[in-house]
């Protein structure tokens, strides 16, 4: 028989010991009673004489009732201890079973039977589970993008074989590298350790090189230390055909929102020439259906530029194999034959240009075509203001002059009046020069300030929460903001004193300001990667702590922090996020490549050694017995509580 | 079952007009029984100088030669002395327990329900014009009421009861013998008790008969005391002595108990029986009055 212990042996025997005492010295101690006033006490007596004459009885119940709760203890403790009988020998083996579930081991064999590779790693890792020795403990990991430990380290053979029945693969890549160091953690400092591999093989290069062997070497950073640990491999899968999506992006055009352009990157991964289809749809309407063959291993690279029309803003790219007919077939892995994009949103702005004439200012809103431009004299603006009519611009341009109210709408000020600004003024400037550029903000991407020349400015003095864009020396010349909840900019300075409205910066950065004022980013990334950590911008003031993500895989609940949400991807599709501003959209693919070479390696070969098949486990038949123990006491307890309440034993 | 404190205001309540009343009842009760009884012509069984024929003895040398009944002698050749029922008035005495036991009782204590039950039977030999007199008694006398006769003195009765003192442990032999070494007048000695006497109420009751007073005994529990209501590990102490017994209550220990408390019970009455002694067990659920009409119509009390 062994034992496993929870506590160490010594700890265990002054935990028992100290029970046991307290056992006894609860017997010892004399029981305190309810007192009773009685009549006539002579007439007890009488009965307890009667009663007395079987004192030895009494006695003797009080020793079997002592007896009886010492056993109970005994059978606790020992049930505690996990005792195993049968031959279980002392140097059992500490396994850790790593099943591959990854996007590549949903990948099926030839033919309407075949099982995906995931449904074939279960059957063997059970296989696996059942032939544990009797002494040997196994713990099971999934591997994907993570690594996943679904159980701990037992012997519990039916228990591990449920957990493996319940993996499912997901559509990320396998990180191999995570698996082994969370399974060499895992087995650090445990007699015989094994590691078991169950997976089609097909990992990166780098991950299974990443691997030392050598006991007490060096070991650089990212690589698994497998010294003294024992590693087999058991490979699942067929070699199948498969050509699949491998890059899907698209964007819109900087000068033109309203129409865009995508890039699609498709791969043969076979070994044989494959007839394909490539579909593009925007929404369920097919934009473009292009027809090629891919040469054993070839990547195709396809742009499609100038694509517009359509309102939905997903867009989904299909490949298909095709038969000799043309007719598309059973593809071995379809997760990468479906790819998904979503189009930043479009937008078009009004604006009104409060201006008593300017003509750069005006042509160079002209030069975008995403906005419509409305021109009106300072000495209307109050007039149009009290008939409403001002209800339907998105963006004001004031250009030395402002009104006493806030507008209702973000605005651009150039050289307000003091006394009007929105961020007050400080003082007068002379010739200022433009030292320091804010690098960071949206309204300073692709553009050069340093060599702009300006007659006279206003030293700004922003409040708390403004951003300066540009500054003189010390001096903010340019102020971003908001104030009351819409966005402004303030420039110091006018037109009509400086050369930046000659430069090419000054329409640009009318662009990104307008941009920024419609929430727009170019850079905004609506295409991820599963398998990773995705950081999502979903909130510029930070304020936000949680947002509800509804993707293929259901709908979670995803922390904040520093306005981007952190989400793992574990599912390909189509993702909204719920935030107080509105609902973002996201598209996630595996775009993986070497996920997508489903080809199985029938042997693999880490740090440069090839692994062998698992050993048989020596077969002994071990079972736990503290399930018996506790029936045993709980049984005990049942007769003690009877033959009390029949006040046989009192 | 809760000891009450015993409070001489508490006892002023049990001899209220409603109670008076009751007691007159009683008493016109008691005289249709026995119709046709003259006051004060009830007789001890003190046999002596009377005129009504008692039994016969054996002359002895030294006796009356004028009650040698000469009759016999001629027809069987023997000397036999008549004797005669002495008359005078008759003395009951009251003997009212009043030990701690008497305490015991949820609804009332023992000791108020025999209070109540010796001021009726007071009464009723009052009116007879019988010499009444009370005596508190537990492990020794506690006290007397002085012979009295007259319906009016019941007042005094209720006076003495409500200040008697209740305590002590029962002893019967004690009490009774002190109680006929200071009372020469014979009588009837009615004993209302529980008898509850870790000595045994035999020598008690003997001593009563070998001095030739007439017991009378009624014995009084609980109802609690024939069936307690308990359950568990308990330390049963007794109220009298102190002394305590460690008894785990188990259905067989209470009914074992039970039967006890009955076989006790049962050895009082056969003892009282044998010795023709009137006897009545009551426990207090009984009304009181409900008992002396019981105690009327069995005899012995009105004669």
């Amino acid at each position: 028989m062994t034992f496993t212990p929870p506590l160490a042996w010594s700890t265990v025997a002054v935990l028992a010991g100290a029970l046991a005492a307290l056992t006894v010295v609860a017997y010892i101690l004399k029981m305190r009673r309810r007192r009773h006033e009685v009549p006539f006490s002579k007439l007890w007596q009488r009965v307890l004489d009667e009663k007395d004459s079987s004192s030895w009885w009494k006695r003797l119940k009080r020793l079997i009732s002592l007896a009886v709760q010492l056993t109970l203890l005994t059978l606790i403790v020992g049930a505690a201890l996990d005792p195993k009988i049968g031959n279980a020998e002392a140097g059992g083996k500490n396994v850790v079973v790593i099943v591959d579930a990854s996007a590549s081991m949903k990948a099926k064999g030839e033919g309407e039977d075949a099982k995906p590779r995931i449904e074939l790693a279960k059957d063997e890792a059970r296989k696996v589970l059942r032939g544990l020795g009797g002494a040997d403990l196994a713990m099971l990991v999934r591997m994907d993008g993570q690594a996943t430990a679904l159980s701990r380290f037992e012997g519990d053979v039916p228990q591990l074989v449920r957990a493996a029945s319940g993996i499912f693969a997901t559509d990320t890549p396998a990180d191999l590298s995570r698996a082994l160091q969370a399974a060499a953690d895992a087995l650090r400092g445990r007699r015989e350790p094994l590691i078991v591999i169950i997976g089609d093989g097909a990992y990166g290069d780098d991950m299974r090189a990443r691997v030392s062997w050598e006991a007490g070497a060096k070991i650089p950073m990212n690589t698994v230390d497998l010294a003294g640990i024992d590693v087999r491999f058991v490979p699942v899968g067929e070699d199948g055909r498969n050509a699949g999506i491998v890059a899907f992006n698209v964007r819109r055009y900087l000068a033109n929102k309203l129409s865009y352009e995508a890039l699609v990157e498709v791969e043969n991964f076979g070994k044989e020439p494959e007839p394909v289809r490539l579909t593009l749809f925007a929404g369920e309407e097919a934009i473009d259906v292009k027809t090629m063959n891919l040469a054993p291993g070839e990547r195709r690279r396809l742009i499609y530029p100038d694509l517009g029309g359509g309102d939905d803003r997903a867009l989904r790219a299909q490949l298909e194999t095709l038969d000799a007919s043309e007719k598309p077939r059973a593809d071995a892995f379809a997760l990468d034959d479906t790819a998904w994009a979503l189009l930043p949103e479009r937008k078009k702005q009004r604006v009104l240009l409060v201006t008593p004439d300017n003509l750069y200012l005006e042509a160079a809103l002209l030069l975008d075509p995403n906005i419509a431009v409305d021109k009106l004299r300072p000495e209307a603006y109050a007039t149009e203001v009290a008939d409403g009519k001002l209800g339907g611009y998105s963006v004001a341009v004031f250009d030395g002059w402002a009104p006493t109210a806030l507008p209702a709408m973000p605005a651009i000020y150039f050289n307000p009046p003091a006394d009007r600004s929105p961020v007050a003024v400080r003082g007068q400037l002379t010739r200022p020069f433009i030292t320091e550029v804010n690098p960071d903000h949206p309204l300073t991407r692709w553009v050069a300030l340093a060599d702009v020349n300006i007659d006279k400015a206003s030293a700004l003095a922003p409040a708390e929460g403004d951003a300066v864009i540009a500054r003189s020396i010390r001096d903010p010349l340019i102020v971003a903001g908001k104030r009351e909840g819409k966005k402004f900019v303030v420039y110091g300075f006018g037109l009509d004193g400086t050369d930046l409205m000659l430069r090419v910066a000054f329409p640009v950065m009318l662009v990104n300001t307008l941009d920024w004022f419609a929430g727009d980013d170019a850079e905004l990334i609506t295409t991820y990667r599963t398998g990773r950590v995705w950081n999502i911008p979903v909130d510029p003031d930070e304020a936000l702590r949680e947002v509800e993500v509804r993707g293929p895989g259901g709908t979670v609940k995803a922390p904040v922090a520093n306005g981007r949400a952190r989400l793992y991807g574990q599912h390909a599709g189509v993702y909204s996020i719920t935030t107080p501003d509105g609902v973002l959209g996201l598209a996630a693919n595996l775009a993986d490549p070497q996920e997508s070479a489903i080809a199985p390696r029938g042997e693999l070969i880490l740090g440069g050694k090839k692994l062998e098949a698992p050993p048989s486990f020596t077969p002994s038949v071990s079972r736990s017995i503290w399930v018996i123990l506790v029936c045993v006491g709980l049984a005990m307890l049942a007769v003690e509580w009877w033959t009390y309440n029949r006040r046989v034993t009192v | 079952m809760a000891i009450l404190a015993e409070k001489a205001a508490d006892r002023r309540k049990l001899f209220d007009d409603e109670f008076l009343k009751k007691l007159e009842y009683l008493y016109l009760v008691s005289k249709k029984l026995f119709a046709g009884h003259i006051r004060a012509e009830r007789r001890t069984r003190k046999v002596g100088s009377g005129i009504e024929f008692a039994d016969h003895r054996g002359y002895t040398t030294g006796d009356d030669f004028r009650y040698i009944d000469w009759n016999i002698y001629g027809r069987m050749d023997k000397l036999l002395l008549r004797l005669f029922e002495e008359e005078e008035d008759l003395s009951i005495y009251m003997l009212l327990d009043a030990s701690t036991s008497m305490r015991i009782g949820d609804a009332q204590p023992k000791l108020h329900y025999a209070m109540k039950l010796v001021a009726a039977l007071c009464y009723i030999g009052l009116a007879n014009l019988d010499r009444v007199s009370i005596v508190p008694f537990s492990d020794g006398l506690h006290g007397r009421l002085p012979p009295a006769r007259g319906k009016g003195r019941i007042f005094k009765v209720f006076d003495f009861l409500t200040g008697v003192e209740a305590g002590g442990v029962t002893h019967l032999g004690a009490s009774l013998t002190r109680f006929v070494q200071e009372n020469k007048r014979r009588g009837m000695v009615v004993v209302v008790s529980d008898f509850y006497d870790p000595e045994g109420f035999e020598a008690g009751l003997n001593t009563l008969r070998y001095h030739k007073f007439e017991p009378f005994v009624i014995q009084l529990y609980d109802p609690k005391e024939a069936n307690p209501p308990l359950a568990g590990d308990l330390t049963l102490v007794d109220c009298e002595t102190g002394e305590p017994k460690e008894v785990t209550i188990s259905a067989a220990l209470l009914e074992r108990y039970k039967r006890e408390h009955e076989r006790y019970c049962e050895e009082l009455s056969t003892f009282c029986t044998a010795r023709s002694i009137p006897f009545f067990r009551t426990h207090t659920g009984v009304p009181f009055d409900e008992l002396v009409l019981r105690i009327f119509r069995a005899g012995g009390f009105l004669k």
